[in-house]
């Protein structure tokens, strides 16, 4: 009985501090925690990112700009013209699912063996059961779903900065660590196995492409709605790759 | 034994007894928008203004200007006058709105799924989303504020790319060489195209 009471009392202490707790914030000026996080939110990134050849960057971005206007985007108007979007989409979830090694490796090496026990059994259930991955049946099974690991964020997770950003002809966006990494990754990639090399080179540019188009709608409605192009891609690029690293 | 309950019910969180909570703020939001866009009333292209217009009044009060006004400029927003900060306001506003307008009329069955609402403060939370569509997940996180009763999004982060960062990101790069009342300028020129 005494044991009860006193758990009973503890239970109560606790309420009540957390009572306390919050009485004592609600009781703040209400700006106060939006004031502070609002000095985090611009102190986070002052510096902004680091560029250190913009002007090199600038003038690829702008060849890459013209490049996806006057050529690359009449060859997606046939493209998606003749591929009805779920072929599309077939295709890729059939290169995604090809892309398992790349993930599992460096998610072993980051050893977050969560995500190897999800892109194991995603890249199973998609081989069996979707047709060697051409369906991704696993899109409706939330507990899957995991965040795609690259060589980039492995040497991020072992302490390497960035890098200075990095615009490539045609590919596009990217900062030193990624292009570099990106090299490594596509060494054990299983399309760099195909034989003859002709073969291998068209798979790889299909994928490139296929992903190209699919991702053209966004970049078009990312240039319409910047001020600076330049500078929102930039920073766009920078936010999804922090984003991935912290996940 | 009463008297202390009475006490304990008094020191209950205050959160916990205002009405709404972020995510029924969302959701509720969100359905309207999503009712607006299925009703077979407003089907059809000869229909879109309408549509446009009812959607454009529901998000009206969905966003809080001040909040985001000030986030986007950051350590800007301390050179702007009060009069350069209340014509900023409202056409960063109408931007933002804009943006939201243009991706939701591109609607196609998609599902919004509600995963989890991180509450930080008495005023400030997070509510995470997962927009299905049956070839994409896209993750989209709302931060949210709450000034008097109702909160209020004060950023919208897809795929981990928050819109007000990247706003800010371009913003910082226009003041660095321009003056509050040029950045003013291109936003008016902007939301009129």
């Amino acid at each position: 009985m005494s044991k009860r009471l006193l758990l009973l009392c503890l239970a109560l202490g606790v309420i009540l501090l957390q009572g306390c707790a919050t009485g004592k914030s609600a009781s703040a000026p209400t700006d106060m925690a939006a004031d502070q996080e609002y000095e985090e939110s611009y102190d986070d990134q002052n510096g902004a990112y680091p560029d250190s050849i913009e002007g090199f960057n600038r003038g690829v971005f702008s060849f890459n700009d013209g490049f996806i206007t006057y050529v690359f985007s009449p060859i997606d108007t046939v493209y998606t013209g003749f591929f009805p979007p779920d072929v599309r989409a077939g295709f890729g979830n059939f290169y995604r699912n090809l892309g398992y090694p790349v993930r599992l490796i460096n998610a072993l090496l980051q050893f977050k063996f969560d995500k190897v026990g999800k892109e194991t059994a995603s890249f199973a259930l998609n081989t069996v059961f979707g047709v060697g991955g051409l369906f991704n049946i696993t899109h409706n099974m939330p507990s899957l779903h995991s965040s795609p690991e690259d060589f980039s964020q492995t040497l991020a997770f072992y302490g390497l900065g960035s890098g200075t950003y990095l615009v490539l002809p045609i590919i596009g966006p990217s900062t030193l660590r990624d292009a570099v990494a990106s090299v490594a990754d596509s060494m054990v990639h299983p399309l760099s196995f195909v034989t003859p090399d002709s073969a291998k080179y068209a798979l790889i540019g299909h994928d490139r492409g296929n992903t190209a188009s699919a991702n053209l709608p966004a970049y078009k409605s990312i240039k319409e709605e910047s001020f600076d192009h330049y500078t929102s891609m930039k920073d766009i690029y920078f936010q999804y790759r922090i984003g991935l690293e912290q996940e | 034994m009463k008297i202390l309950l009475f006490i304990l019910v008094l020191l209950l969180p205050a959160p916990a007894l205002s009405q709404g909570n972020p995510t029924s703020y969302i959701r509720a939001n969100v359905d309207a928008v999503v009712a607006i866009l299925t009703d077979p009333e407003l089907a059809g292209e000869e229909n879109r203004g309408e549509q446009l217009r009812r959607i454009e009044a529901m998000v009206d009060n969905f966003f809080d200007a001040e909040e985001l006004s000030k986030r986007a400029l950051g350590q800007y927003w301390k050179i702007f006058t009060e009069e350069q900060k209340q014509e900023f306001q409202p056409l960063f506003l109408k931007l933002i709105k804009q943006v939201y307008l243009k991706k939701s009329i591109n609607y196609n069955d998609e599902v919004v799924h509600y995963n989890q609402e991180i509450i930080k403060s008495d005023t400030l939370a997070e509510v995470y989303t997962t927009v299905t569509s049956p070839t994409l997940n896209v993750p989209i996180i709302y931060s949210m504020i709450r000034k008097d009763v109702s909160w209020k999004v004060y950023d919208v982060s897809v795929e981990n790319v928050s819109l007000v960062k990247n706003y800010r990101s371009q913003f910082r790069s226009i003041l660095q060489n321009n003056s509050p009342d040029h950045l003013i300028a291109t936003l008016r020129d902007k939301t009129n195209e």
